[in-house]
Order: C-alpha cells, then structure tokens, then sequence
C-alpha cells in the first residue's frame, strides 16, 4: 500500500512514513537477501565437497618388515613395506622405506619414518659418517633420529615396532 | 564493412564494440616501446597454453595409475605429442618469465599509480595464479618429479602455524599424496585455475581500456605523447611478431630437448632428490635459512610479506612521481628483490 | 618497433632459452647415453663406438657377504632399427667349459660353469624398477639361498631378460632372450622364462646311455665348442685320461628367443661384448625402446657362476639417447 492512497495527514502530523518500504525496494531486498543466501549455501557446500574427507585420519596398520634374522644387531637397515591400503576411492598397493637397527643383539628394534621433518624429502643413512642425510636442504640426523644439525624442526619419526614369530612389524 | 559482416552486425551488434576496440588509439611512447608488448606476448602464450592443455587433456588420464603411461605415450608415441606437450610444458616457463618482466615493466614506469591501482591487483592475483598453474601442473605427470615436489610443496603448506596440517591435508585431499591429491591438482589445473584466469584477464583488459595507457616517463615519451597508431593494426603486428618469434623458441626447445618425463613416481624410493620447477627454486633455497621453529617465517611471514606489499603498493606510493630514477626507495626495493632471486635460484642450482 | 629494440627481444629470449634448457643438460652419473649413428655393427672395434661415451658401474656382489666383481664399462650406439650394447670387463679367465664332460681315465663326469653377462629392462613403465632397478624383482627375503629367486609379484610387470653365456651362446653370436614375470605356478623356483622360439637352440651332447658324449667337433679333440652341423662321432679310442669334451651341440635360437644378437671377445685379462637387438622387435616378450625415451637397465656379470653367485650395478642405470 502507498503513502497516495491514504488520506493526507494533518500537515503538523506530518506524513505517514517517510520511511515506507516501497514494492520496488521491497523486490530489491527480497532479490538480494535470497541471493545471498544461495551463494553462500553453494559456496558452503562445495567448499564442504571439495574438502571431503582430506581431514580423515589416516588409518595405522602393522606392516611387515622382515625377519629379523635378516636384520643384523648393531646395522641399520633400510627396509621395504608394503600393504593393501584404500587410497581414496580404490585399493592400492601402498610402499614405503623406513630404517631400522637393534641395539640389544635383536631383542628390540627401533624403526625410523625416513622422512625428513623438514619438507618430507627422504633422508639416506650414510654408514660412513653413521648419521642419516638429507639431500634437500642438508639437514643431519643422529642414528637415533635426534637433529645434528640443519632446518628439521623436530627428530625423524619413531614407529610403534614388535617382533611377532621372528618377523619385525612396524605400525606405520 | 563488407556484406558478410554487415549481416553480422546487424544481428549481433558486434560491429560497434569490436571497431572501437580494434581501432583503440595507441599513443606513440608506447608503440615505439618495446618493452609495452610484453602483456600481449603474455596474453598470446595463455592462449598458447590454453589451446595445448585442451589438446593434451584429450589424452591424459588423470588417475596415480594411468597418468604416467598416458603423459608417456603422449610424449614418445602420439603423432606431434612431443610438440604439443614440448610447447605446454615450456610455455609454462615462458609465461612466468613473461608475466614477470611485464610486471616489471608497470613497476619501473609506475603504472600501478591512480587510477590504475585496481589494474595492478588484477595483474599481482594474475601472477600469483601463474605460479599456481605451475605448481598443480608439475604433478600431473606423476613422475618421480612431480610426486616428490609436491610432497615437499604440500608440506611447506603444512608448516603454516595452526592451520598448517588442515590446509596441507586440503591440497592433498587426505594425509598422503595420492589420487585424491591427482584428482584435485587435474581439477585446479584445467578448470578451476584456467576459468578465474580468463576471466581476471578480461577485468584487467577492460581496466587498461578505461584508463588508456599510463603517461609516459621520459620527455622524450611525452613529446611522443600527441601522436597515435590503432591499436589494429599497427601494435597487434609487433605483438604478433613477437609471438611468432616466442612460437618458435618453443618449437625449436620442444624439438631439441623433449620435455622432460621423469621415471614414474615411487613413493618408497629414498634416492630422489625432489627438486621444484626452477621458478620456485630461489624459495626452496631460502626456506635452509630458517631452521626449527623459524620455519613458519620462510613459508608464511616472507611470501605474506611479499604479497602484502605488492597487494599495498599503489596504496603507499602515491605520490605524483613515475621516474624510476628518481624514487629510490621503490627501485632499490625491486633491485634488491631481483637480485635475492636470482642469487638464491644461482644457488640452487 | 624499432631496430633498436631487437636486443631486448634477444635478451628476453636468450633467458626463455636459458632457463628452459637448464633441466638435463649434463648427463647424471649411472646414465648410459646412445649416440646415433649410421649403421650399427656387433664389431666391438668399430669406428661407432668413438663417440659413444662411456659409462662406468663397480658391480657389487647380489648374494649377502659374497666378493665385489668387475668394473663394467659400458657404451650404446643405435640406427633407425637397432640398438647396440658394448660391454668391457675385466676378467681373468675365459671360463668355457660349462657343463662339459671330462674323462678321468675310467668314467666321464659332468660340471663347469662359463661367464654370463645379462641385462635387464622393464617391458612396461614400473616406478619399483626405475627407482631400484634389478633389486626390484630380486626376491631375497630368505638368508638361505635357496629360497632366493628372481621375478615379479604382478603379472603386468613383465622384465626383459639378455643374458649371454661365454660357452652356450657365444660360439653361435646370440645371448639368450628370456623375461622375468610372476612364478608360472606356485611351487615354482623362478619367474624367469625363456622368450618364444620356432626352433634351433644347442642339445645336449649325450651318448645313447647317457653316461658320456657322443660328438665331437670336426676341428678337432681339443675344439672349446661344437657346432650343430659340425659334430662327428666320438671316437674313444683317441680319447686319454683329462679329456674334456663340450657338453653341449650348439646352434642358435630363430624365433623371439635368438633376436639377441652378440660377440663376446676374450682377449687380454679382458671380455669385450657387443650386443644387437631390434629397437623394437614387435615380439610380445620384448622391451621396446623409442629413441629419445630414457630406459632404466640393470646389469648382471657372472665369473664362472650362474644362479644367485653374480655380482650387480649397485645403482639402477639409466639408458639415454642423444
């Protein structure tokens, strides 16, 4: 309803209201505020979509490493692993390389992730100068894994390890 | 106008838009100036990228198990794939180096000045998704080299304080490097990135238009400053002079030095050093600087800094000043950007 | 434009150019490059092998413990159909007498070993090869030696094999074109198997009762091998105590298998190889190399040995073409 078709006020009234919402300011809003909300829900939603489930977290599985009888006391080994995994929609064959030694004649075994805390290039053990190295941005690690020295900000990862039937597993 | 275009003008009304915008009058400085046809050749070499990336995405398979053999087929196999991948994949340098040197172009000459400040925004967000092109295309082959900068690549993202490990886990789609992280690089890369692309250089087009050139620098310029060209055909033909020339650097490296393709990526091999696209070679080789807990200033603080800056810039420099020569503080300020580039890529090296 | 402004257009291309070209400009270490040539030839003194370079790999024993072997020195040359090969190494025996019978005066018996020289190439892409090479299919998860065998654990991956024998192959120019894949069936010892032949190959050289030879080559008693076609009768009555006569009656393979083809010269301490195969040979158990495309490789030497005693290129090679 316009101000037009009401009686005209007393002029010491004054109008009716200045303020009215007209049909046209009215559509204006109606046409933004909906708009808005159906940017906003499909920018939501596909922001939701395109996430996904990257924010899942990865599933730990024990991996076999080998016999230990292979795996002399005192050395650090490089070994294999390999296991059926769900990369996102299908099945593959995931594989990876992690180190480890034992310093109680075989009893025990300590496994290293190789990858460097740094950026994730793979550190190299170096047997000669008994440290691990990283090609990236030349960073040290102690046999144990402790930084010598470099941009790493933390020490290489230590896996959960067991010795099931003369066989090393890590948990990865 | 001839009777073919006559009937096509009359039912689209094209005609008017695309004579004024054929004959735009070109000011003599910027004619006789060499260095002005750097945002065509630009221009020419996404076109370029563009029309080879519709090409090879005719062939490539983006999944972690076919990528390798389709990219390598395409490469060794396909009748002209080494031309058409050889000219993708050194176009991508080419325009880096282009958008490079055209934005040092409008630097040195202060063209970022009122009103052109919405301009340069355009131009830096253009830059920055250059960058971005490169860095999702590197993966795409899935050789030993793109899977392994882009773990690196994704991490530098992880070491982002706080929100470091949701963001790395965002661009891989998961923990790890994997399909999902292939699958959204593909994505970003043929349709995401080209899409706001076209449209930000159709922004920045409309916006050179409007304002026209930015002045001339030198006296000598200035006095040119009277005179104009159309802008067809008298500037197209430098520009496409020199796109032909660039056409044919990029045929003669395709032919020389096929692209590269690198063994398949292995994710359990330890003796492959990843190595990013030179052009990001000067940031690996600063993030050594930083170590420990300093990390964060190398991945978020300088390339913020960076970007902030360039971001700001027209909003700082206000003043009325175009010579290089004689603002100081801005020339030194690139100089000295450039020269840390280009040492830390020597670097690298 | 003007002409004054064509340095600038130089100097913006030279760094395109230069940029550009940084990737692979010096050839890396462990990289075997091909150069071209007009005509290849299996003569390991050819003018083509002057401007082949030379690619240098210290094999290192494959069995845990075992002694390091020679230092092989490798080149390849190619022409619009094949590739060659040529291999140098050191070695201080030319060791032939693989499985000959030797007679001691009473009784004939068998044994001996000869020297083997093998490479190895993926038939398909395979990031595990690429990145490790033989070790890839070299399964030796057991310390017992026994239990170790070479193959694949998918049937998509499938391994070309050359392998050429001093003793087997030699004398007749070919090496022995076999591949590696999964284990044909479970109990199965290796996933090696021979390529394809319509015929030839060497037979045993065997008496009726199988206790002793039955040829001899027509050169002569002392002859190091006997070539089909070339056999005569054994006649005992020439033969005395220490005779050693080859074990087997040799002739080449036709067929997928004999498309090897080799000369091996012995001569000064040292072995010379040349190997020629079809860059493409259209036979399913084959690699297919396209030039321009890098290969990885392996290389396998055997002293006087076969089965696990051989000794390897540490590091995966890398065949590159120029």
């Amino acid at each position: 309803m316009s101000q037009s078709e009401l009686a005209p006020l007393d002029p010491a009234k004054g109008v009716w209201d200045e303020h009215e919402l007209t049909r046209r300011k009215f559509l204006e809003i109606t046409f933004w505020s909906v708009t808005s909300v159906v940017t906003v829900g499909l920018l939501g939603a596909g922001s939701r979509f395109i996430a996904g489930n990257s924010f899942e977290p990865s599933t730990t599985s024990w991996v076999t490493l080998g016999p230990v009888a292979e795996l002399t006391a005192g050395e650090v080994h490089r070994v294999n692993y390999s296991f059926k995994a769900k990369d996102a929609w299908r099945m593959v064959e995931q594989k990876g390389a992690l180190y480890t030694f034992s310093d109680d004649a075989g009893a025990t075994y300590t496994v290293l992730d190789g990858t460097c805390t740094h950026l994730g290039c793979i550190v190299q053990w170096q047997g000669g100068d008994n440290n691990y190295q990283c090609p990236c941005h030349q960073a040290v690690f102690t046999r144990e894994g402790k930084v010598v020295s470099g941009p790493p900000p933390r020490p290489l990862r230590k896996l959960d390890a067991k010795i099931q039937d003369g066989i090393l597993m890590a948990q990865i | 106008m001839s009777k073919v275009g006559r009937w096509i003008d009359e039912r689209t009304g094209l005609g008017g838009p695309v004579r004024s915008f054929l004959n735009y009058a070109v000011p003599g400085y910027v004619h006789k100036n060499a260095l002005y046809m750097l945002g065509g050749l630009t221009l020419i070499i996404f076109a370029l990228q563009a029309f080879t990336g519709i090409l090879l995405a005719f062939f490539y398979d983006p999944s972690t198990e076919g990528a390798y053999n389709s990219v390598d087929f395409i490469t060794y196999t396909l009748p002209l794939g080494w031309l058409i991948r050889g000219i993708h994949h050194y176009g991508a340098s080419a325009m880096v180096i282009l958008t490079a040197l055209h934005m040092l172009r409008t630097y040195f000459f202060s063209a970022y000045k009122k009103p052109r400040e919405i301009n340069w925004l355009t131009g830096v967000l253009l830059l920055f998704l250059t960058l971005a092109f490169g860095f999702t295309g590197y993966l795409l082959p899935w050789d030993q080299k793109g899977y392994w900068a882009t773990n690196v690549g994704t991490r530098i993202a992880g070491s982002v304080p706080l929100i470091g490990d949701a963001l790395m886990q965002l661009m891989r789609g998961g923990a790890n490097l994997g399909q999902a992280t292939l699958t959204r690089f593909f994505a970003t890369h043929v349709l995401l990135l080209p899409a706001t692309l076209a449209l930000l250089i159709a922004v920045h087009i409309f916006q050179l238009r409007y304002h026209g050139m930015s002045p001339a620098i030198t006296e000598k310029g200035k006095k040119e400053g009277g005179k104009f060209v159309p802008f067809f055909p008298y500037w197209v033909v430098n520009d496409a002079i020199a796109g032909l020339g660039m056409l044919a650097i990029l045929i003669f490296l395709s032919a020389t030095q096929r692209a590269p393709l690198e063994f398949p990526a292995d994710p359990a091999s330890s003796n492959f050093v990843p190595r990013p696209e030179w052009y990001f070679l000067f940031y690996y080789q600063m993030l050594k600087y930083f170590p420990g807990g300093l990390e964060p200033v190398a991945t978020v603080l300088i390339p913020l800094f960076i970007f902030g800056s360039m971001v700001l810039l027209p909003f700082i420099d206000k003043g009325e000043e175009r010579r290089p020569w004689k603002k100081p503080v801005t020339t030194i300020a690139a100089v000295f950007y450039i020269v840390v580039i280009v040492v830390f890529t020597a670097l690298a090296l | 434009m003007k002409l004054s402004q064509m340095p600038f257009l130089f100097v913006a291309g030279s760094i395109m150019l230069a940029a550009c070209a940084s990737g692979p400009a010096t050839s890396p270490p462990n990289t075997l490059t091909a150069v071209k040539v007009d005509a290849v030839s299996t003569d390991a003194a050819a003018s083509i092998w002057a401007n082949a370079p030379k690619t240098t790999t210290v094999t290192k024993a494959a069995k845990k413990g075992a002694a390091d072997g020679s230092t092989v020195t490798l080149q390849a040359v190619y022409d619009g159909t094949s590739i060659a090969i040529r291999a140098e190494w050191a070695d201080s025996t030319d060791s032939w007498q693989r499985n000959v019978w030797k007679y001691d005066g009473a009784a004939w018996k068998r044994g001996g070993d000869q020297d083997r020289f093998s490479m190895a190439f993926p038939m398909s892409n395979n990031a595990e090869f690429a990145s490790k090479g033989c070790g890839a299919i070299c399964h030796n998860q057991e310390t017992d030696d026994t239990k170790w065998w070479m193959g694949t654990d998918n049937a998509d991956t499938k391994i070309d094999l050359w392998q050429w024998q001093s003793a087997a192959t030699n004398p007749v120019a070919y090496a022995d074109d076999a591949w590696w894949g999964t284990k044909p069936t479970i109990t199965s010892t290796t996933g090696r198997r021979s390529d394809a032949n319509t015929g030839g190959g060497a037979k045993a050289n065997n008496a009726a009762d199988g206790k002793g030879p039955a040829f001899v080559n027509k050169s002569g008693l002392d002859a190091h091998y006997i070539l089909a076609g070339e056999e005569v009768a054994l006649d005992m009555s020439k033969i005395a105590s220490g005779a050693v006569i080859p074990g087997s009656i040799l002739a080449p393979y036709t067929g997928s298998r004999g498309d090897v083809a080799a000369k091996g010269v012995y001569a000064d301490g040292k072995w010379v190889l040349v190997m020629v195969r079809k860059l493409n040979t259209g036979n399913e158990d084959d690699a297919v190399f396209t030039p321009s495309k890098p290969v990885p490789f392996g290389i396998g030497l055997f002293n006087n040995a076969g089965d696990i005693d051989h000794t390897i290129s540490p590091d995966v090679l890398t065949l590159a073409w120029k």
